[in-house]
């Protein structure tokens, strides 16, 4: 291509367009002659490799499940269609409502890789009904190992508070940061551990009963601790999460089991660094 | 748009000696070095280099290990996915995002070193996890210095920016020296030369390694890169890939051996990504660097000569 008709704008285009969808033929007047063109797909296959091996990173329970054979398959198909939106591959996949969507966010929604496999690959999903919940276990696994762990409520600071006749009930306490909820369709929580940390066997079958439960992840001292819910104390920390009202949740709680005692739950919480005091806008 | 930052001198530069990029898998390793550094041979003049976009996250241990590092070592930023070539008047909405949390890393951390590639990888609405090619025209290197300017001014700092490999010849009003030096002078960055890039760039298109390095003004330079490369599965005969997976093959020990000859004792960083290797093996490769740049010729350049007259 001349000098004088070179538009950088174009070559841009017409290069993310190759590496969408693989289509050389329009970069070929910005190419000299010297090398052949197919030695472009080094750019696309380079962008793939290193999308698809994010995925990798970010589900590596649904990799152990299905090989990483078919994995990559099903992932390079994602990487096509749903390229990454951010310029980091940290999250990418990730459902942005896993632990709760933010109504009205300017950022335009973006496919995860669990609803694309949904959308495009439904007769494996009907064979593995439970890949959306080991998916978003994998996703709050690694969102808590991330996030900040160290803002959280000591018993020190709470008795200096009593100490000080601060009324605990009105102080804007919530979850640590590094919280994460997940609500699960299916009882599969410890077969997500041996999927995860490698201790499945390879001829272990299973079987899993279609169940409602939840499981709370957060980071403790730099590593991520896991603890599934009771159905009460799911009502209360989703509640808390979202109104960091403790005379909220409790009601709700309360609303749900009468026996519910929320001091017990309170100090559990508490030793196990799960709150923090909600920062005041 | 003019920068208002001073232009990058390496004489002024905190940076010497030879690092390692550093990989999760070696923080324990890198940190049983901590407090060596400035008595022992095993670590001396010893930093090591991580990729900014690794630690686009909150907290956790990712941060925590980074911070000890800082703490210990000199540390330098080496970002991956800057895009300096596809730099827009109305920039996408990953590239001010991109901007910002390389930013808020810069503050928290003040790497000694903070570098970037003179490539593109976003679109207004993807981003090509890879190092994508630029033309060496004049309105890809106005876009480029647009890049390079809004990144200095996130920062508030100069940066360096890398040669890129070359696989294929795309159109060219200028060579890559002189594209990578009248990006450099209009913007006041600095260059990082890596010596893999530019071989690898001899092998795939027949690119002149030893004039590129003499076209470049040391002055300039503000570290160097070493690298291994595989050679592409499916055309292993004509085409080399820098795929940091691999040893520094032999000739780019002597492509580096050159090129300190040529700009003087400058900062080595030993890049490896993939198929990682105890971190003893890295050291080893790290060491053959510093002794080659510890015993590089000092002054070579014009401008430093006439420095050593004046005075």
């Amino acid at each position: 291509m001349p000098a004088d008709t070179y538009s950088h704008s174009d070559y841009l285009n017409e290069f993310q367009q190759f590496m969408q969808t693989g289509e050389k033929s329009q970069l070929d007047s910005y190419l000299e002659d010297s090398r052949p063109a197919a030695f472009l797909s080094v750019y696309r296959n380079g962008f793939i490799r290193a999308s698809v091996s994010a995925l990798e990173s970010n589900f590596p329970s649904l990799v152990k499940l299905w090989g990483e054979d078919y994995f990559s398959q099903v992932a390079g198909a994602y990487v096509n269609v749903v390229p990454p939106s951010s310029a980091t591959l940290i999250g990418y996949g990730f459902d942005a409502c896993v632990d709760g969507c933010v109504v009205g966010d300017s950022e335009p929604s973006v496919l995860s890789f669990i609803e694309f496999l949904q959308q495009n690959i439904t007769e494996v999903i009907d064979q593995f009904p439970y890949v959306s919940d080991i998916c978003s276990l994998d996703q709050a696994w690694l969102e808590s190992l991330n996030e900040n762990g160290e803002s959280f409520l000591t018993l020190t600071v709470v008795q200096e508070m009593i100490e000080q006749g601060e009324d605990l009930a009105e102080l804007p306490l919530t979850l640590v940061d590094s919280s994460r909820v997940v609500i699960l369709e299916f009882d599969i929580f410890e077969l997500w551990g041996q999927l995860r940390f490698g201790k499945l066997e390879e001829d272990q079958k299973i079987e899993l009963k279609s169940h409602y439960n939840s499981v709370i992840f957060w980071q403790r001292d730099l590593q991520v601790q896991a603890k599934p819910l009771s159905a009460v104390e799911a009502v209360f920390i989703q509640s808390l999460k979202q109104s960091a009202d403790f005379d909220i949740a409790t009601n709700q709680a309360l609303a749900t089991d009468e026996s519910f005692d929320v001091s017990i739950l309170f100090a559990e919480l508490l030793n196990a660094q799960l709150l923090q005091q909600q920062n005041k806008i | 748009m003019k920068s208002h930052l001073a232009q990058f001198d390496s004489k002024l530069s905190a940076l010497s000696g030879a690092g390692i990029n550093l990989k999760p898998q070696h923080y324990e390793e890198a940190l049983s070095l901590a407090g060596s550094s400035s008595q022992s041979s095993v670590a001396s003049g010893l930093w090591f280099e991580v990729h900014t976009e690794n630690y686009f996250v909150q907290g956790g241990p990712r941060l925590r290990y980074l911070q000890a590092i800082a703490d210990s070592f000199p540390l330098s930023f080496h970002g991956v996915a800057g895009s300096l070539g596809s730099f827009n008047e109305k920039p996408a909405n990953i590239t001010t995002k991109h901007l910002a949390q390389v930013a808020s890393l810069v503050k928290r951390f003040n790497p000694v070193m903070v570098s970037e590639h003179a490539t593109w990888s976003t679109s207004q609405h993807a981003y090509f996890s890879d190092l994508l090619p630029l033309p060496r025209t004049h309105q890809a290197l106005n876009c480029l210095c647009d890049g390079i300017n809004r990144y200095q001014d996130a920062i508030g700092r100069t940066i360096l920016i890398e040669n890129p490999t070359n696989y294929l010849d795309f159109v060219s009003e200028m060579d890559e020296a002189d594209f990578l030096m009248e990006a450099a002078s209009r913007t006041g960055a600095g260059l990082l030369v890596d010596v893999n890039n530019l071989y690898l760039s001899y092998r795939n298109t027949a690119l002149n390694p030893q004039q590129y390095l003499e076209s470049l003004d040391p002055d300039k330079v503000g570290e160097i890169h070493i690298a291994g490369f595989d050679a592409d599965p499916n055309f292993p005969d004509d085409l080399l890939i820098d795929s940091h997976a691999a040893p520094v093959d032999e000739a780019v020990w002597g492509l580096l051996e050159t090129a300190l000859s040529i700009f003087g004792p400058k900062p080595v960083l030993l890049e490896r990504d993939d198929n990682l290797p105890e971190f003893s093996e890295l050291m080893n490769e790290r060491n053959r660097a510093y002794s080659m740049l510890m015993n590089s010729p000092k002054i070579t350049n014009k401008s430093q000569q006439a420095l050593i007259y004046a005075s």
